[in-house]
Order: C-alpha cells, then sequence, then structure tokens
C-alpha cells in the first residue's frame, strides 16, 4: 500500500492544532498568518511531487485530482495575508480554521466516495460560517446567519439526493458506478443535487443568499466564499455528473443549458444596476457560476447524435478549460474582492473607488486587469479560460449557447468597465488606507492573472489531464 | 527572424514608455522614430522584389498537445504582406503623429497607451495567426478606451465605454467565426489550428455546409463593418470621435479605422469569391448608403470636429464598395479596385491625420470648434488654415492630392462591375465636396469672427509636424506608383486566389 498521499493531510491536520495551541501564547497575526503559509506551502509541494496514478478504495490519485487539491491550497494561501488586515483578533483560530478547511478541500480533491465528499464539502461549509461571522460586527452576523440558514436547505438537499442515488446505483462510489438503466430515483437524485451544490455555486434561483453573504463578510473571507467554496462544490458536481449519470445525459443537458443561461443573464443584468461595489462583484461571481456551468451542459449534449466531433474531444476541451477556469478565477475573483480593504469605508460604493488611481497607480492598474479579466479580455487568465470554454461550445456544436454567452460577455463589459473608469476618477484620493499587504497581494494576483493570460502551454497540458 | 526582433523591441519600448515619467513623450517620440527608419529600410529591402503573398514569415509553436489521433497546435507566427508592410508604416507614423500632437501636460501614461496602442495594431498587421489575430484586435481597443475615458473631453466615460462595447460585441462575434473555422478545418484534418493560411484556404472552406459558411462570414463582417464603420453599425463613431482628445481621434481615424479594412481586404478576402451573389450585391449597397448617409450627416453638422468624424467614415466607405464590386469583376479591374481600396485606406490615414491635427491647434487658439463661432481665420492663422484647406482638399479628392488615387480607382472599377449605379458613388463624391468647402467657406474664409481676438500663427515645430502631413499627402498624390507597385502585386496575388 502506498500512504504517500497521507502526509500533506497529516501536516495540514496537525498544523490546525499547533496554530491553536500556539494562540493560548500568542496573538501575533505575523507569527500565525506566516506559520499557516508556509504549512500551506509545503503541503503544496508535498502533493505536486507525491505518486501519481494509482487509487486505493475510493481516492484515486491522479493528475486530474492532484490539479483540484493544489487549485484548492492556492484558494486558501492567496487569503492569508490579506486576512491579516480584515481580522481584527483571534488570529490561532481563524488560520487553525483555514488549515482545516484545506485539509478537508484536499480529501475532497482525491476522493471518488460520495459520502466523504459529502464531509468533506461540509467541513468547509461549517468553516465558512464561522468565518463569515469572524468579526462579530452586525453585517458580518447578518451575513452569518443568512449564508448558514439557506445552506442547511442546501445541505439536507444533498443528503436526500446522494440517498436517491444510493437508491438507484447501488454504490457510493463514483468509480464504481457501472452502466445502469434510466429510473426516476435518478432523476430525483440529479434534481436534488444540483439544488444542494447549486447553492454553493450560486445557481440562478439559489444565488440570493451568495450576494448578501459576499457582501456583509470580511473581505478576505468573501474572497474565499467566492473562489474556494464555490469551486470545491464545482468540482464535486463535475465529477458527479460526469462519472454519475450516464443514462440521464439529457436531462443533465436540459437542466444546464437552462441554468446557465438563467444565471448568467441574472448575474449581468442585476449587476448593471447595482451601486454597491462588493454586490457589483457578487452578481459578476453569479455571472461566472453561469458560464462555467456552461461545462455541465456540454458535457450532458455530448450524448446526444447531433455532435460534430467525437464526444470525448469536446469534453476533454470543455473540461480542461473549465480547469483552467478554476486557477484564473481565483486570482481575478479574490483580487477584486481583496481589493475593497483598501476603502477605508465598510460598505463599498462604486464612488468609494474613485481616486485609488491617484492614491496608487500600480494598484489600480492591476485591479484594472483583474476586472479585464473577468471580462474575459485578451492577454488575460480569464481570456483564455473563456475563450477555449467558448471554443468547446463550438466544437461540440452549441453555436446558440456560444452565442447567449457571448451576448452575456458583451453586456458584463458595460459594469466591469464602469468601475475602472471610476478608479481612474480625479476626486477621492483619500479615502484609501494603502496597507501594503493588501497592496502587494493585489500587484501579485495582477501579475499572475497576466501571466497566466499567456501560459497557453498550460492549457493544452489540462486538456491532456482533463478527463477523470 | 528580424520581424521578430523588431516585434520584440517594440514591445519592450512599449514597457519602457510607460516609465518614462517626465521623459515619456520624448522617450515614445524616439522609439517610434527609430522603429519607423528601421521598418522602412527593411521593408525597402525586403519588398524590392515583391510578387505577393507573405513574405519574412516567422512561425513558432507555442503549445502542443496530442494524443489519440487529435492534435492541436498553438502558433505565434509573424509575417508580412505588401498591403501589411505599409499598415505597419502607416500606424508607426500615426501613432507618431498622436503623440507629437498630444499637449504636454499629459502623464506618462498618456504616452505609454499611445505606444501600446501602436503596439496593438502594428501587431494586428503582422500576426499570421487568428488566435493572435483576435488577441492584437482586442488589445488595440483597451488603450484607446483609457485614451478616450481618461484624457477625453466632455461625455467621455459614456462615449469610450459605448466605443468599446460596439468593437466588442462585433469581435466576439469575431472569435465565434474564428472556432467555427477551426472546428470545420479539424474535422477535415484532425488538427486544431489557428493559422490564417490554413483556415482562410478557398480549397478547405468550400466544403463547409452552408450554413456555418454563413454563420462564419456574418462574424468576420460584423466585426469587420463595426470598425470600418458602415451604415447601421456606425453609432459609436461620432461620440467617439468627439470625445476623444484630439491625439485620440487622429490614433482613431488613421490607425483604428485601417483594422476594419485589412480585416476585409487583407484576411477575409481570400475566402469572399464564396460569397453568395445577393451578398456582394448588399455589402455594396451598404457602402453606397454608407458614403450618401455620413456625407449628408457632415454636411449639417454644426462642430468641425464631429463632421470631419462623419467625413472620415464616408472616406472609409470606399473601402466596402471597393470590397464589394471587387468581387464582380476580373482581371485587370478587379486588381485595380482592390488596390485602390487599399490605398484609400493609406491615404486617408495621412489625410485625416492631418485634418484633425489642424483643427486640435485651431482648438488650441481659439477654444472651440464650433462652426459658428469660427469664421475668417484665414485673416489670422494664414499658414494653420492652409494646412487645413489642403486637407480638406485631399479629402474630396482634389487630382495630385493623396484623396484622388483611391476614390478614382475604386470608382471607374466600380462602373466596370455596377454599371450606371456608380453615379451613386459619384453622388456622394459630390456632397463630401460640398460639405468640405462649405465648412471651408464659413471657418476659414469669410469675415473673421471679432470676437475671436489676435491669433497666434503655427511656431516652428508645430509647421513641421503639419509640413509633413502635407507634403505625404501631396507625395501620395503625385507619386502614387511607389505604393501602388506593392498593392498591385498583392492584389493581383489575391484576385489569383479566388
Amino acid at each position: 500500500m502506498n500512504y504517500e498521499y497521507l502526509y500533506a493531510l497529516i501536516l495540514l491536520g496537525l498544523a490546525g492544532f499547533i496554530a491553536l495551541a500556539a494562540g493560548i501564547k500568542t496573538d501575533n497575526k505575523k507569527i500565525l498568518g506566516g506559520f499557516a503559509f508556509i504549512v500551506l506551502i509545503a503541503a503544496f509541494f508535498i502533493i505536486l511531487f507525491q505518486q501519481k496514478n494509482y487509487s486505493i478504495a475510493s481516492l484515486n490519485i491522479s493528475s486530474f485530482d492532484t490539479y483540484w487539491a493544489l487549485i484548492f491550497l492556492v484558494s486558501i494561501m492567496v487569503v492569508i495575508i490579506p486576512s491579516m488586515n480584515d481580522i481584527k483578533k483571534r488570529f490561532d483560530v481563524y488560520y487553525a480554521i483555514l488549515l482545516f478547511m484545506a485539509l478537508s478541500m484536499v480529501i475532497a480533491a482525491f476522493t471518488y466516495n460520495l459520502i466523504v465528499l459529502f464531509v468533506s464539502f461540509e467541513g468547509v461549509s461549517i468553516a465558512t460560517y464561522i468565518l463569515t461571522a469572524f468579526n462579530k460586527t452586525k453585517r458580518n452576523l447578518e451575513a452569518s446567519l443568512k449564508y448558514f440558514m439557506i445552506s442547511t436547505v442546501g445541505t439536507s438537499f444533498n443528503i436526500m439526493g446522494i440517498s436517491f442515488f444510493y437508491l438507484s446505483t447501488k454504490t457510493f462510489n463514483l468509480n464504481a458506478v457501472g452502466i445502469i438503466s434510466f429510473n426516476r430515483a435518478l432523476l430525483l437524485s440529479l434534481v436534488f443535487i444540483t439544488i444542494g451544490f447549486g447553492f454553493k455555486i450560486a445557481i440562478f434561483p439559489m444565488q440570493q443568499w451568495a450576494i448578501d453573504a459576499y457582501d456583509g463578510a470580511p473581505n478576505s473571507v468573501s474572497a474565499f466564499l467566492s473562489t474556494g467554496g464555490k469551486l470545491i462544490a464545482y468540482m464535486i458536481l463535475l465529477k458527479f455528473l460526469f462519472l454519475g449519470f450516464i443514462p440521464d445525459y439529457n436531462y443533465v443537458f436540459f437542466f444546464f443549458a437552462i441554468l446557465a443561461i438563467l444565471t448568467m443573464t441574472y448575474g449581468n443584468l442585476a449587476a448593471l444596476m447595482e451601486n454597491n461595489l462588493k454586490r457589483i462583484l457578487a452578481y459578476s461571481s453569479v455571472a461566472q457560476a453561469g458560464y462555467m456551468i456552461l461545462v455541465f451542459a456540454l458535457i450532458g449534449y455530448s450524448y446526444y447524435p447531433a455532435v460534430l466531433v467525437s464526444k470525448e474531444i469536446f469534453v476533454r476541451f470543455a473540461i480542461a478549460s473549465a480547469m483552467f477556469y478554476a486557477i484564473a478565477y481565483i486570482f481575478m475573483k479574490a483580487g477584486p474582492f481583496i481589493a475593497m480593504s483598501l476603502v477605508k469605508k465598510d460598505k463599498v460604493m462604486i464612488d468609494d473607488i474613485a481616486g485609488l488611481a491617484r492614491a496608487s497607480r500600480w494598484t489600480a492598474l492591476f485591479f484594472a486587469i483583474m476586472l479585464l479579466s473577468l471580462a474575459g479580455v485578451p492577454l488575460t487568465g480569464g481570456f483564455i479560460a473563456k475563450y477555449f470554454l467558448f471554443f468547446s461550445l463550438i466544437i461540440g456544436n452549441l453555436w446558440w449557447l456560444a452565442v447567449i454567452a457571448i451576448i452575456n460577455s458583451a453586456i458584463s463589459m458595460y459594469y466591469y468597465f464602469r468601475i475602472i473608469i471610476y478608479t481612474y476618477r480625479k476626486e477621492g484620493e483619500n479615502n484609501f488606507n494603502m496597507d501594503p499587504g493588501i497592496k502587494y497581494s493585489v500587484i501579485i494576483m495582477g501579475l499572475i492573472t497576466l501571466g497566466l493570460g499567456v501560459s497557453f502551454a498550460l492549457y493544452t497540458y489540462l486538456a491532456g489531464i482533463a478527463l477523470i | 527572424m528580424i520581424l521578430l526582433y523588431f516585434f520584440i523591441i517594440f514591445f519592450m519600448l512599449t514597457v519602457l514608455s510607460f516609465f518614462g515619467g517626465k521623459h515619456s513623450k520624448s522617450v515614445s517620440l524616439v522609439s517610434l522614430g527609430i522603429l519607423t527608419v528601421f521598418f522602412v529600410i527593411y521593408s525597402i529591402l525586403d519588398f524590392s522584389n515583391y510578387t505577393g503573398g507573405v513574405i519574412s514569415y516567422y512561425n513558432a509553436l507555442l503549445a502542443s498537445y496530442s494524443a489519440s489521433g487529435i492534435t492541436v497546435h498553438i502558433n505565434f507566427s509573424i509575417g508580412l504582406t505588401g498591403f501589411s508592410d505599409l499598415l505597419v508604416i502607416i500606424s508607426l507614423l500615426i501613432t507618431m503623429f498622436a503623440v507629437l500632437m498630444g499637449s504636454n501636460s499629459h502623464g506618462a501614461y498618456f504616452y505609454g497607451l499611445f505606444m501600446a496602442a501602436g503596439f496593438g495594431l502594428a501587431g494586428l498587421f503582422m500576426v499570421r495567426n487568428f488566435l493572435f489575430f483576435y488577441i492584437f484586435w482586442e488589445a488595440v481597443l483597451i488603450p484607446v478606451f483609457f485614451i478616450i475615458g481618461k484624457y477625453g473631453t466632455g461625455n467621455k466615460e459614456r462615449s469610450s465605454l459605448k466605443f468599446f462595447i460596439y468593437t466588442h460585441i462585433g469581435s466576439l462575434f469575431l472569435l465565434l467565426s474564428i472556432f467555427t473555422l477551426s472546428t470545420y478545418y479539424f474535422l477535415n484534418t484532425n488538427v486544431f489550428t489557428f493559422q490564417i493560411a490554413d483556415l482562410m484556404n478557398v480549397a478547405f472552406i468550400i466544403g463547409i455546409p452552408p450554413y456555418a459558411f454563413y454563420f462564419i462570414i456574418f462574424g468576420f463582417l460584423l466585426a469587420f463593418l463595426i470598425k470600418l464603420p458602415t451604415f447601421p453599425l456606425h453609432a459609436w463613431l461620432p461620440d467617439a470621435y468627439f470625445d476623444a482628445p484630439y491625439s485620440g481621434t487622429i490614433m482613431l481615424s488613421g490607425g483604428l479605422v485601417a483594422m476594419g479594412g485589412y480585416g476585409l481586404l487583407g484576411i477575409l478576402y481570400p475566402i469572399s469569391g464564396l460569397f453568395p451573389r445577393y451578398l456582394v450585391y448588399f455589402i455594396i449597397l451598404l457602402g453606397i448608403i454608407s458614403i450618401i448617409y455620413f456625407a449628408f450627416s457632415a454636411l449639417f453638422q454644426t462642430d468641425l470636429k464631429r463632421m470631419a468624424a462623419y467625413g472620415s467614415a464616408a472616406e472609409m466607405s470606399f473601402i466596402t464598395i471597393a470590397f464589394g464590386t471587387a468581387l464582380l469583376s476580373t482581371g485587370y479591374v478587379r486588381t485595380l479596385d482592390l488596390s485602390g481600396g487599399m490605398y484609400q485606406i493609406i491615404a486617408h490615414a495621412f489625410v485625416a491625420a492631418l485634418i484633425f491635427a489642424s483643427l486640435s491647434l485651431i482648438y488650441k487658439r481659439t477654444g472651440t470648434s464650433k462652426i459658428y463661432e469660427l469664421g475668417g481665420l484665414n485673416r489670422e492663422l494664414p499658414i494653420l488654415s492652409s494646412f487645413l484647406l489642403v486637407g480638406m482638399l485631399a479629402s474630396l479628392g482634389l487630382p495630385s492630392l493623396a484623396g484622388f488615387i483611391g476614390e478614382f480607382a475604386v470608382t471607374i472599377s466600380a462602373y466596370q462591375s455596377i454599371g450606371l449605379y456608380t453615379l451613386f458613388i459619384v453622388l456622394g463624391l459630390i456632397i463630401i465636396a460640398a460639405f468640405l468647402i462649405w465648412a471651408a467657406q464659413r471657418t476659414i474664409f469669410g469675415y473673421f469672427n471679432e470676437r475671436l481676438g489676435r491669433l497666434r500663427d503655427v511656431n516652428k515645430q508645430e509647421f513641421l509636424i503639419l509640413f509633413f502631413m502635407m507634403v505625404a499627402s501631396i507625395f501620395l498624390g503625385v507619386y502614387p506608383t511607389l505604393i501602388f507597385k506593392m498593392l498591385t502585386a498583392y492584389a493581383s496575388h489575391l484576385g489569383g486566389l479566388i
């Protein structure tokens, strides 16, 4: 037996307890944050270099799973330094929670067992309830309560969905799902699972909590909620749909095509009319979820006879672009949320960002680059992700869906550029609190977004490891 | 390889100009000057025996993936044709003019943005791969968006957004077309590639089912016709031109408009032989409507800058017409038509730059560009208003000035293919002449508006800038062969492709 995969998990778990224990002696954010950061980097490299392509029980350690595990670690790493500014006290608990969350996420990346997936997903959820309320201001508590209430509903849907899935397939292990005939229980399970995890991804009818929670949470927690918290549900759904629903693919396509259209259209249109900056970013993250679940629609569509190119190819491209989207999304979405901490006020309206370019032009530039990346402008990471996503839609003969997505993408330009224009206005350069940690986080994340914009080789590498 | 070095050096100089601080203007000017000289010498050496097609081609495989019969190639390739070589020179020169006309109060970003736009343009004309074509197509928009939105006047934020969203919608459909082409190419060959030479190939396109082909040409035409602009797709143009700073307007009218023309004649033309007939007639109709509509709109403008914006759009409609009519004719007429269209793009860049530059200097002195607030400028600003007059005359197509060659070539070759309907083009030409002469009469001649007070004529530096543009306009009018030779070589090669 090869137990190499346990090293990173043990490291993360132990480090979480060490951080808690250290909290008795010290509440120094630099020591605790630095410790958590180093542990995460160590876990990153352990996972990167561990042996791949074998499976133990329902764990499957392939390049695909490793990639997701690494992405989850990155999504936690990016919030560690900015949260030194947002979080006011009890850093030991804060960083311990982040480390435990990393543990859950890495397990979720490697496992294919539904029970384990569910438990690790809940581990992340419960951790984020605490993080959302961490500063105990009225806004935080309200957001956390809303988030908690809604998520509990989602959780119960998940349990129902998993039970129905077991009922029809007689297994919890996604790898072991064989050829099964269509039945009602499977369809019910698809509906429940979509609703349950859809809450976390903020798919259209289940999105409203996300807007409030992202708005009310501390900025770095919003950054995590909208990236890591979303991507884990996304990955679970990806595994689930790709492996579990072979007889139900018609429904998968139908379901997700409609949901994707509604989600992106709603997110973009609502963002057009919003003036609260964090809410604009939240709506934009709903819209981005709409683009991301196009991949599910495409997976479902691959079983239709009208397909031009053999299905393996465009599903491979679609999943590769989802994977690319994930990494680009972490930087381009978390960056703007973190940049909100630069503004001195708690509730950031769009005119509060005016004058950022005068206060610090490099921050403003890289903030703008991340917004451009969200809009899908070339030479940024978001462009390659979107480019190949639309490409796979076209290869899969889903032109109409691509056209709708593209029109949405054009609409979204308006509000991203509106923010950028505000940052370059002349007034209000004294609204900002130029904390170096936040400033350099924003700049570095902007640079990585730019770097991803030219990493075509990463995309082709992902296309090689894409199929589960 | 030299072209690649040129490309990289241009990129590095662009980045450098953002860091120039106080010296940013001189840094940009010196680097553009060096690049222009270098590139002109390079193209003289390279194009001495040019016979059409892509030369000095460089190709690099950036990333590839291949398994189970699928191959994905992501290439970066650059090359020059007779047409795109001239456009690169134009984009360098126009960027230089725009930087020269920029006021000294702007910071380093201003000039950096112009360098970035110039780099984007030059890159766009050089690349021979659709992925990078699209990247540069968008990369030009961003700096221009900031130039309008940050340094413009009036309702600048709204205009810049309108400009960006309009062109972006077009470019997204362009993207879809590129994808569709690539997908069908894959179906034929099992290779995913974005190389222009592979995808824009009649032998392959002819096998695509008609609905897919219509989807493809719809995307291409939408993107290029918005950029040109053509009649129903022009709403971004007057606002963007009007609210941009004058240097930005020079960049828009000289550089960015050439993108649409390059798209039609340099990219789309090889496959346009497969266009259905009614579409060709429709394109010609759009061109003719555009000339007449823009010329009439210009006639009723009360602002010189807005008038020149419409005038510039009317001039560019000749390219749409050249594109359409060249599809109906054959042999030498087609070559003349195409090269006339290409020549028009190049001539228009200089002429529009001359007009907008003189308007900019007039605005600097009088503080207005409203026609009824000016008048009799000839008395106080004799040199400056002569420059403006030369620009206007060149624009209306007076023989021996730049505008004449292209317009004449397009009009006479259009007669070969659409017969007496050419009268409508001539009608457009008459209205163009009418609004320009009428505007000249009301602003340059007549009684001087005494409320403007004493005005100071051009200084030495401004004189030299305008003089260079004027010389270029006259030179292009009296000695077109130099450029026409390259264009005809390329155009006859193109004509042979379809």
